[in-house]
C-alpha cells in the first residue's frame, strides 16, 4: 500500500508566491541561482496584490503608482521572462529542520530536499474568535480582507449598512470601496486613542465621504438571528476595559473586522524555526536567516509591513544571504544582539554577524513628531537620523553600515524626542 | 490670514502641506515632500482630484471582475457616480491590460476607465 515517493532536491524553494515570494524568486536567479522553485497554493502568482486593486503601490521600487494587479504583474512578468519554474495550485503541509518539504497538488504527495528554503508565506486576518466579540452568531460578519476578495474578485456585494471595526489600511480601503459601489458605511471604530492606518488613507477614504471615525470605541455586542441587525458600540475607558453599560446601539446590515494581521508561520514552527512573541515572526539576521541554518524569510510572514514595496525589498535582499549559505554550507554567527530601546515596539533584524549590509526595520511604539532614532553600542552612537514625524502604523527602514558595528556587544535602537544635538 | 493643513495622498508618505491663504488666495505652501505636492495642495484648495479605481463584471472570464482605473484624476465629486456607472458595466473576456473599458468617462474629456489586469477566456466559453 505505500507508495514510495521521489524526492525532488533543488537548491533553494520559495515558499509563497505573493509579493514578498516573487521579488525573492527574481533576486535569487538574478544573482546566479539557477535551481529554483517557486511554490503557490493559490491558482495564480501574486497572492493578496490580486484583491488589492486600489492604487499607491510601487513608488519607491517603480517611482510611479500601480495598483495591486499591476504591481504583481510587473513581478510575475519578471518571473516568467527569466524561466523560474513554479508550482501553483500546490500546498505544502510540511517542512522538517533538515528541509525536506511535503507538498501536495493534484498530481498526489511530494518530496522536495531543499538546500535553502525561503519562507515567504504572508499572513492571516484576525478574526472575530481571535478578539471575542459576545453576542449572535449571525451572517454578515467578514474580516476586510475576505469582504475585500468577495467583492472585487467574486463580484459579490456584502452589505448595504456597514460598520467597520478597526481602523487598519485594508478597513479603511474597504470603507471607500463599499462606498464607491453604493453601499452606506456609518462609521469607523478604532479602540485606540489614534487611527492604524496610513494618514493619507484616513483622508482619502473616510474624509473624503464624510465617513465618521470613532476612536476609543469597539463592537460590544452582536445582535441578530439568522443574519446580524445591528451592534452595541461602548467606548474604551482609560485603562483599555470595554463598558458594555455606556454602550449604544446602532443598526447594520454587515460588520467588516479590520483587527490586524497574524503571520502564517505554521511551517515555521514544524521547522524548529525560533519566532519572536512580538512580530509574531521569525527570529532573523541581516540576511534574513532564522536560527534554521538555510531557511530565510521575508515578507508579512516576517513582519507585518503596511507597504507592498517594502516587502519587496525585503525578499529581494534575501538573495545574498542564500547565494552565500549555498557556497559556503553556512553564514556567519549572528553575535551582535539587537534591542529595541524607548518608543521602539520592535526592531528587526533580532541579531546581526556585522558580515553583511544591515537594513534595521522598526515601528515606534506611539506617534509623535520630531525625533531622532539612534543607533548605539555602549553608548557609542553608530547612526542617527531626524524622524519629522513617528507612527506605529508606519514601519521605517533605515541603513545600518556594518563596517561601524562592533562585535559581541549589543545594539540599542531607540526614539528620543525632538533633534539630538552633536 | 487663515491656515489649512490637507494630507497630502499622493504617495504612502502621507504629508501634512500647510497652506497659508491671504487677500489673494494661497499665500504660501509648506510642508509637501515633493514639486507634486505643491501641485496636489493646489488643486486640493480649490477643486479636490482623485484617482478612482474600481471593478467591472466580465462575461467568460476566469476571473468574474476586471479590476479598472481611470487613467487621469477625476474631481472628486465625480467619484460617487462613477462608482455607481461602473457597477452597471459589463465587458466579454478576454480583456486585455490596460483595454481601454470606457473612453471619456461620463463625459469626462480625455480620461478613459482602463483594465488594471489581465482576465482570460474561461476554457469551453
Amino acid at each position: 500500500m505505500t507508495k514510495r515517493h521521489m524526492t525532488d532536491r533543488k537548491d533553494c524553494v520559495i515558499i509563497g508566491g505573493g509579493a514578498a515570494g516573487l521579488a525573492a524568486a527574481a533576486a535569487c536567479r538574478e544573482n546566479g541561482i539557477e535551481d529554483i522553485l517557486l511554490i503557490e497554493r493559490g491558482e495564480v502568482l501574486g497572492g493578496i496584490l490580486n484583491q488589492c486593486i486600489h492604487d499607491g503601490f510601487g513608488l519607491h521600487k517603480f517611482s510611479e503608482t500601480l495598483t495591486g494587479p499591476e504591481y504583481a504583474q510587473r513581478y510575475i512578468d519578471m518571473i516568467t521572462s527569466r524561466g523560474i519554474p513554479v508550482l501553483l495550485n500546490s500546498m505544502v503541509t510540511g517542512l522538517s529542520p533538515d528541509k525536506v518539504l511535503t507538498v501536495i497538488n493534484r498530481g498526489g504527495l511530494h518530496r522536495i530536499q531543499a538546500r535553502s528554503v525561503i519562507l515567504a508565506m504572508g499572513s492571516r486576518e484576525r478574526t472575530r474568535g481571535a478578539i471575542g466579540i459576545p453576542g449572535s452568531r449571525g451572517a454578515g460578519i467578514f474580516t476586510a480582507g475576505v469582504a475585500q476578495n468577495l467583492i472585487n474578485m467574486k463580484n459579490f456585494m456584502t452589505g448595504r449598512r456597514v460598520i467597520i471595526l478597526g481602523s487598519g489600511d485594508i478597513g479603511l480601503i474597504m470603507a471607500r470601496r463599499l462606498t464607491l459601489e453604493g453601499a452606506k458605511v456609518l462609521m469607523v471604530l478604532e479602540k485606540l486613542p489614534y487611527p492604524s492606518g496610513l494618514p493619507r488613507n484616513i483622508n482619502q477614504c473616510l474624509r473624503d465621504f464624510d465617513i465618521p471615525l470613532h476612536l476609543r470605541r469597539t463592537v460590544s455586542y452582536i445582535h441578530g438571528g439568522g443574519h446580524l441587525t445591528g451592534v452595541d458600540i461602548a467606548p474604551i475607558g482609560d485603562n483599555g476595559e470595554i463598558q458594555p453599560d455606556r454602550a449604544e446601539y446602532m443598526e447594520c446590515d454587515s460588520l467588516l473586522l479590520s483587527v490586524g494581521l497574524i503571520p502564517e508561520n505554521e511551517l515555521s514552527r514544524q521547522a524548529g524555526v525560533q519566532l519572536d512573541p512580538v512580530t509574531g515572526g521569525a527570529v532573523v539576521d541581516e540576511y534574513g536567516q532564522t536560527s534554521v541554518p538555510g531557511i530565510f524569510s521575508c515578507g508579512n510572514v516576517l513582519q507585518i509591513h503596511d507597504l507592498v514595496d517594502n516587502v519587496s525589498l525585503e525578499g529581494e535582499a534575501l538573495a545574498l544571504g542564500v547565494k552565500r549559505y549555498l557556497e559556503a554550507g553556512k553564514l556567519a554567527e549572528p553575535g551582535i544582539k539587537v534591542f529595541p530601546g524607548q518608543n521602539i515596539r520592535y526592531c528587526l533584524p533580532q541579531h546581526l554577524s556585522g558580515q553583511a549590509p544591515a537594513v534595521i526595520s522598526f515601528r515606534p511604539s506611539v506617534p509623535g513628531k520630531l525625533h531622532t532614532i539612534i543607533f548605539s553600542q555602549n553608548g557609542k552612537i553608530l547612526r542617527k537620523k531626524s524622524l519629522l514625524k513617528i507612527n506605529p502604523a508606519e514601519m521605517e527602514r533605515i541603513e545600518l553600515d556594518s563596517a561601524l558595528l562592533e562585535s559581541g556587544s549589543p545594539l540599542q535602537v531607540e526614539l528620543v524626542p525632538g533633534r539630538l544635538q552633536s | 490670514m487663515k491656515t489649512k493643513e490637507y494630507i497630502c495622498v499622493l504617495c504612502p508618505n502621507s504629508c501634512t502641506v500647510t497652506v497659508v491663504f491671504g487677500n489673494e488666495g494661497i499665500e504660501e505652501i509648506s510642508g509637501h515632500g515633493c514639486e507634486r505636492g505643491r501641485e496636489w495642495a493646489e488643486d486640493e484648495v480649490v477643486r479636490p482630484r482623485r484617482y478612482f479605481v474600481g471593478s467591472v463584471t466580465v462575461r467568460n472570464g476566469d476571473f468574474e471582475t476586471v479590476s479598472v482605473k481611470t487613467s487621469d484624476f477625476i474631481p472628486l465629486e465625480k467619484a460617487k457616480s462613477i462608482g455607481l456607472h461602473t457597477h452597471t458595466l459589463c465587458v466579454e473576456a478576454p480583456v486585455r491590460m490596460y483595454q481601454v473599458i470606457e473612453r471619456d468617462i461620463l463625459g469626462l474629456k480625455g480620461v478613459d476607465l482602463i483594465a488594471t489586469r489581465e482576465v482570460h477566456r474561461k476554457n469551453g466559453a
